[in-house]
């Protein structure tokens, strides 16, 4: 066979090769999209502390009460902890909790909310999903409690393939919805809706503004709209405010910090810096953005970065390198970069600079469907009286790390039924009156852990 | 992400699935799995960009040819190939004498050449890239993508005899004369 013929050949083959199932799966693209969305949750979820829950948020903001911050780090690993409970939640698909006044709650695909006590972890009440067709999105996280009522996410048109999400006021005693919203955006995020004094700041009626609802009623209070970018909202000190980068190549290529007053939503511009930025989180009164210092494509690819400052009062602005992305965790002026595979990174919030790196010791399964894939820990859960940051991996394993230093000062573990692995997943833990509450799936547990003495 | 984005993202996803899965399948040799595996990937990585991307159909194939280099050093384990070839159709090799026949063993041959290989062959033949644009979308040099190619063809001739000797000792690339194929 000549030349001629043997690439009429292979052509023939190749394009007489066809798939058996010409038809995209039922729903493919729906998935991905919330398989993306997932992975970005849990990657990114943690720079406004969102997944570690609105308790743990309040801890790091006001200092968790005046924690000794002269307290030295104690020597030697704890290995003791003690167990309070473990809870088998109902239903199977769980995706995002929050921690409340002696109750822990979360949301699932088959419960809009199931209320736990934090000190039996006795299910004490649910509210059952209209549908759990696996249509609905999964929630990153959970909006928050405040007076007795659960923000949480439901199906706007259950049971429909575009389920889209309301935004759903609980009243934690009665179990009786007060009011619902729709939101534009079906993301479930840390910032799809936002506690703030005054009210709740919801991502509606476009995807590209907010409304201020008034918590008890619903009511629109306020709106604000923007164009050529993309915003990520944040209260910070009760107040919102929106983070805003741009959406295009197309648009100006400059990111502004915007204040919204509480009570109007009068917009004030605090600070406008060059070029697309991430919202990483809050360092006190400075808002923390990061920027791509390298030729990286994407904020999360390896790369130098730049922190940028932003001090709220006065919009100072100052602008630091770091060596990679400081994206994750904020606590009392380091930010808790976690890395693929397991590895913790401090970054210095005031000036970018790279504290100390720590592999977390955890089990990371990959994912035999893609093996590019592992299981993630969770997000920090930092104790700022202890000055640990504490993390969950999917097995049960827990380790704690003193914040000053990286070292390891607590290790344990929750046994649990053994669990299918979930590639770019992550558990959820959260701080509560000094010790964590873990959800992994359907496991929920509590456990206190006993560090080390302090000089021991 | 914006509910006009997420449309056009499905309607991409159900008009171009079937082309992308078939390239897939060539470039995975047949592992259905892992040719599902792949596209799902590039999608993936395509919905990081989507409303910056001009030519969605260009870049996730981009990416699922560059996502196979990536496979080559993750090693992963052989699977069995579940090639989209009914049994009986298999059978029919014995006599080696027709088109058909002659098309079933190439089939096979390509699926045991090496994924470079493969990919290689995969980009010339079926994606019509000149060898300039596969050293640029596999990150080679020209030199590397025409020794690859020729080694792959002097393979594929070995795995099928059929295919017979070369009838001269030269190259058999496409002639980069042969116009572009439209994506099917």
């Amino acid at each position: 066979m000549n030349a001629d013929q043997l690439d009429r050949t292979i052509r023939d083959v190749l394009n007489g090769w066809t798939p058996d199932s010409p038809g995209a799966p039922a729903g493919l693209a729906d998935r991905l999209v919330r398989r993306r969305r997932r992975r970005n949750l849990v990657r990114a979820g943690g720079a406004a502390l969102g997944l570690a829950g609105i308790a743990v948020g309040s801890v790091l903001v006001t200092g968790g009460g005046g924690g000794d911050r002269t307290q030295p780090p104690a020597s030697g690993v704890s290995k003791e902890s003690r167990l309070l409970w473990r809870t088998t939640l109902p239903g199977t698909s769980w995706d995002a909790c929050t921690t409340g006044p002696g109750a822990v709650y979360c949301r699932g695909a088959a419960y809009d909310g199931i209320g736990v006590d934090a000190r039996t972890g006795k299910v004490e009440w649910r509210r059952k999903a209209e549908a759990n067709d696996g249509n609905g999105t999964p929630a990153g996280s959970l909006a928050g409690v405040r007076d007795g009522v659960l923000y949480t996410y439901a199906d706007h048109a259950p049971g429909t393939s575009r389920a889209g999400t309301d935004l759903v006021a609980l009243d934690i005693d009665t179990r009786r919805v007060l009011w619902k919203h729709e939101l534009a955006d079906d993301s479930r995020d840390r910032d799809s809706g936002v506690l703030f004094d005054g009210g709740i700041l919801a991502n509606s009626p476009s995807f590209k503004s907010v409304a201020a609802l008034d918590d008890t009623t619903g009511r629109t209070l306020w709106t604000y709209k923007w164009k050529q970018a993309d915003c990520d909202r944040a209260a910070i000190n009760g107040v919102p405010y929106l983070m805003c980068s741009p959406d295009s190549e197309k648009a100006p290529q400059r990111s502004t910090v915007v204040r919204l007053d509480p009570a109007t939503g009068e917009a004030r511009t605090v600070a406008t810096v060059d070029g697309p930025t991430i919202y990483l989180g809050t360092d006190g009164d400075a808002v923390l953005l990061g920027g791509m210092a390298g030729d990286q494509e994407y904020f999360g690819d390896p790369g130098p970065a730049t922190l940028t400052r932003v001090d709220l009062g006065s919009g100072k602005v100052s602008q630091h390198r770091a060596d990679g992305m400081p994206m994750g965790d904020v606590a009392d002026g380091i930010i808790l970069t976690s890395r693929r595979g397991g590895t913790v990174i401090a970054y210095s919030a005031d000036n970018g600079e790279r504290l100390w790196s720590r592999e977390l010791g955890l089990t990371l399964r990959e994912d035999p469907r893609d093996p590019a894939m592992l299981e993630l820990a969770s997000d920090a859960a930092v104790d700022l009286d202890n000055r640990v940051a504490y993390y969950l991996d999917p097995s049960g394993h827990l380790v704690g790390l003193d914040l000053g230093s990286g070292e390891v000062r607590w290790r344990g573990q929750v046994r649990l039924p053994k669990s299918p692995v979930e590639g770019g997943v992550a558990p959820e833990l959260m701080l509560h009156d000094h010790t964590l509450i873990g959800q992994i799936g359907g496991q929920l547990f509590r456990i206190e852990p006993v560090l080390p003495e302090a000089g021991s | 992400m914006d509910p006009q984005d997420h449309e056009r993202f499905r309607e991409f996803v159900d008009a171009r699935w079937s082309a992308l899965l078939r390239l897939a399948n060539l470039l995975t040799g047949g592992d259905r799995h892992e040719a599902e595996d792949l596209v799902q990937i590039a999608l993936l990585k395509a919905l990081g960009r989507w409303r910056h991307i001009e030519d969605p159909e260009g870049y996730v194939r981009k990416v699922m040819y560059r996502h196979q280099i990536s496979r080559w050093r993750l090693r992963r384990p052989h699977r069995e190939a579940t090639f989209a070839t009914p049994p009986e159709e298999l059978a029919g090799v014995a006599d080696g004498t027709s088109a058909a026949d002659l098309r079933i063993t190439v089939r096979q041959a390509l699926g045991r050449l090496t994924p470079r290989q493969r990919t290689m062959l995969v980009l010339r033949y079926f994606e019509d890239l000149s060898e300039t644009e596969v050293a640029s979308v596999l990150g080679c040099s020209v030199g590397t993508v025409r020794s690859t190619t020729h080694r792959s063809l002097a393979r594929l001739r070995g795995l099928a005899p059929e295919l017979g000797a070369p009838a001269r000792a030269a190259t058999a690339a496409p002639s980069t004369n042969v116009p572009r194929g439209a994506h099917t």
